[in-house]
């Protein structure tokens, strides 16, 4: 069965139907969330949140893409879940990683990677947690708009359509995010790639 | 030296280049911008450092899943319960509000102004009936007359403005010209047995007054104009006016009053009882809702 099958069975209210829609997407949605929200907890939170949204919802999904549609759906329940936690603040996941001696929330654990050396793979993780802390203080549409297009690596249409802006819009905060990311990611040069470094250096 | 290049670009040539690296610029704009780059060291630079940040951004992994999110059909069910308790929560809040507001304005706005008017016009109404003196025969002459006045007001106006053009000299009738319509055609009553009380003289109105004003216009008239002495046409006839009117709708809620007493009941009082009920049932039925949902 193709997805637009599915799709129609879903429509006409078949779990199972959408369930394996959800098995197809839910590795990018939950990886959205996740570089959206920096906390796995959060991001499950908003995956689960944003399916159900989407099964209550797929009756008014009139074509197109599914997956832009879905995306939308389940940014727009990370917007909500940044919205709920700002107005309860319950203490910044950094302090909390801090002080429970965690030493960054993406553990090496939770990251798919290829079998490779002890310190690589630590590198590699210290590496990813510096570049998510970095996402985490941009502004909520700039980060939006960084995960989608360069994370995820979606083409700006598909970002325009996700976030439901013009293209100019995207365009904007993607060069803006960038260009605050790499001021912020000065404060961790130790961990960056030599070339990386040494262009900075140069310059 | 840590200061970066792309900070030293406008806004939109940060844009331009950000969307050059991405291959989202039109042949003519990245003919342009390539020009500019063989010729400008510094977007060089910054082109690089843009690249380098998005390059790293796109070596981020993937994460795994901790679950799957497959859903059931009691998480589809308990997720339309979650909604209704916030909706449920809200409207008992502002049904909650709007019955205080309503208590409020009742507690401190009726009570110091019309509730204590209209207690005093009650009052003063049932101590004027004994005052009127008037029989049976004329009440029931008033109950005819205001019957007619009732089924042809246009019929009843003429022989009003012509009493009047009698009673009163014409520009003083033309000024009181708003009265005449409200008037009932004159009765068998005579003017001496109308005793106008004190207050209606003063261009008050009363209530139970109004019974017997309706069938003896003209005779209230003729009084009027004996007492009117002391006062000029155009102060007093509005005072008339609201007498009639405010009469006419006092006589229908006394009608109305005898048939059912709970028609007695203010609607204010009523906008509260209902508010209430509205409040204790919403509050229950979120109530319910929170305690069903544990």
């Amino acid at each position: 069965m193709d997805e637009t099958e599915l799709i129609q069975y879903a429509q006409q209210g078949d779990l199972d139907a959408f369930n394996r829609l959800i098995q197809h997407y839910e590795q990018q949605v939950f990886n959205l969330a996740w570089r959206i929200m920096g906390d796995s907890d959060a991001a499950a939170d908003a995956t689960q949140e944003a399916f159900i949204s989407a099964y209550r919802a797929i009756g008014r999904f009139r074509g197109g893409s599914f997956r832009s549609w879905m995306l939308r759906i389940v940014t727009n329940a990370c917007y909500d879940e940044i919205r709920r936690r700002k107005r309860r603040p319950a203490g910044s996941l950094e302090t909390l990683f801090d002080d429970l001696g965690v030493p960054e929330p993406d553990n090496p654990g939770d990251l798919i990677h290829k079998p490779e050396a002890p310190e690589a793979a630590m590198e590699r993780a210290e590496l990813s947690h510096a570049i998510q802390d970095c996402l985490n203080r941009l502004p909520d549409d700039f980060r939006v708009v960084a995960v989608l297009a360069d994370v995820q690596g979606y083409e700006y249409q598909e970002v325009a359509q996700v976030i439901g802006k013009p293209l100019g819009t995207v365009k904007s905060r993607l060069a803006r995010a960038r260009a605050r990311l790499r001021e912020c990611l000065q404060r961790y040069r130790e961990l960056l790639p030599l070339t990386f470094r040494l262009e900075d250096e140069s310059s | 030296m840590n200061e970066m290049q792309v900070h030293k670009l406008s806004q939109r040539d940060l844009e331009r280049l950000s969307a050059y690296l991405d291959g989202e610029l039109n042949a003519r704009q990245t003919a342009r911008i390539e020009a500019r780059l063989e010729r400008e060291p510094l977007l060089r630079d910054a082109l690089q450092e843009l690249q380098q940040t998005a390059g790293l951004l796109r070596s981020m992994p993937q994460v795994t899943l901790p679950r799957h999110f497959a859903l059931t059909p009691e998480m589809v069910e308990s997720h339309k319960k979650r909604y209704a308790y916030p909706a449920l929560k809200l409207s008992s809040a502002l049904v909650t509000a709007v019955f205080v507001l309503v208590i409020g304005i009742d507690v401190f706005g009726a009570a110091k102004g019309s509730g204590e008017i209209a207690t005093n016009f009650a009052q003063r109404a049932i101590a004027d009936v004994p005052a009127m003196d008037a029989d049976v025969d004329a009440a029931d002459d008033m109950v005819a007359a205001e019957a007619e006045s009732e089924e042809g007001l246009g019929e009843a106006a003429e022989p009003l403005v012509e009493a009047a053009a009698d009673a009163y000299d014409e520009d003083f009738a033309m000024e009181a010209g708003g009265v005449e319509h409200t008037q009932a055609p004159e009765s068998d009553i005579p003017a001496e047995e109308m005793e106008e009380p004190e207050e209606l003289a003063a261009g008050e109105p009363t209530t139970i007054g109004k019974t017997v004003e309706e069938g003896d216009n003209e005779e209230e008239t003729m009084g009027d104009e004996g007492e009117w002495d002391g006062f000029s046409g155009v102060d007093s006839t509005p005072a008339i006016t609201a007498t009639t009117e405010d009469d006419v709708g006092d006589y229908a809620g006394e009608e109305q009053g005898k048939e059912s007493p709970f028609d007695q009941v203010e609607p204010i009082r009523l906008l509260e009882i209902g508010l209430a009920i509205l409040c204790i049932i919403l509050i229950s039925a979120t109530l319910l809702v929170r305690v069903s949902s544990r």
